[in-house]
């Protein structure tokens, strides 16, 4: 009986934990969409155009985790595919 | 020491001030989803927890308790899972109490009906865990009226 009163909270905190886990990684992969709308509430171009710039690294270094960890040159503007530069 | 009497009054005022405090917030408009999902839950547990207390005796009363805190937390879950809401941090803090008060519970439960035959030599550890249970209620009823009024904690807001 006491077993499987254990066996319940045990079980509820691997779900709650689980759900936190979800809930926190839906937050993570919104933030970068929320900045990147938040750019375009800068007031002048090229305070939109650093920040953009800003942006893409943040946003590169989050999508390639890996290969931001193993490449040897540092995270700049230059080295990342961006969308301000093609524009 | 808090007597028997003396609990259960306590507990009914916090099962009241809970009650007022959660319709004065749905009728302002300041509980969130995920807060009124909760307080309602545990309303509800409480409530029926005070009602059926009579249905228990001395080796169910404390499974009974715990499985009451349990039943909030699952029911809780199931809510957030089912309407798809996101869980607030004040929540998560509830649950937290809940789980302490569970385990609260189950210790009083093994060392009061399974360890020792009588209360004298525990009495220290009856009053310690009346305590830390009706502070947990207490701190329950707190966070949801700092939620209400428009005080804020910073662990209280959105992560």
């Amino acid at each position: 009986m006491e077993i499987t009163f254990y066996a319940v909270c045990l079980i509820l905190i691997a779900i709650s934990v689980f759900i936190r886990t979800q809930e926190v990684k839906r937050r993570n992969e919104s933030y970068y969409l929320r900045a990147y709308f938040d750019i375009f509430e800068l007031p002048t171009l090229a305070e939109r155009a650093i920040a953009l710039e800003q942006w893409e690294c943040r946003a590169y270094k989050q999508a390639y985790p890996n290969l931001h960890n193993t490449n040897s040159s540092p995270l700049t503007s230059k080295n990342v595919v961006s969308i301000h530069k093609s524009i | 020491m808090i007597t028997v009497e003396l609990g259960y009054l306590i507990v009914k005022i916090i099962l009241a001030v809970l009650a007022v405090l959660f319709i004065y917030g749905i009728k302002k408009n300041r509980l969130d989803k995920t807060e009124i999902i909760i307080y309602a839950c545990v309303g509800i547990s409480y409530h029926f927890a005070q009602a059926l207390l009579e249905m228990t005796s001395f080796y169910t009363y404390y499974l009974y308790f715990a499985a009451c805190c349990m039943a909030v937390v699952a029911s809780s879950l199931f809510f957030h899972v089912i309407l798809r809401v996101e869980h607030s941090k004040s929540v998560y803090f509830v649950y937290g109490l809940l789980f302490f008060k569970f385990f609260m519970y189950m210790l009083l439960y093994r060392v009061r009906v399974i360890v020792y035959s009588s209360d004298e030599s525990i009495m220290w550890l009856i009053n310690t865990q009346s305590f830390l249970v009706l502070l947990s209620d207490f701190l329950i009823v707190l966070i949801l009226a700092l939620r209400v009024s428009k005080w804020k904690l910073r662990f209280m807001q959105f992560a």
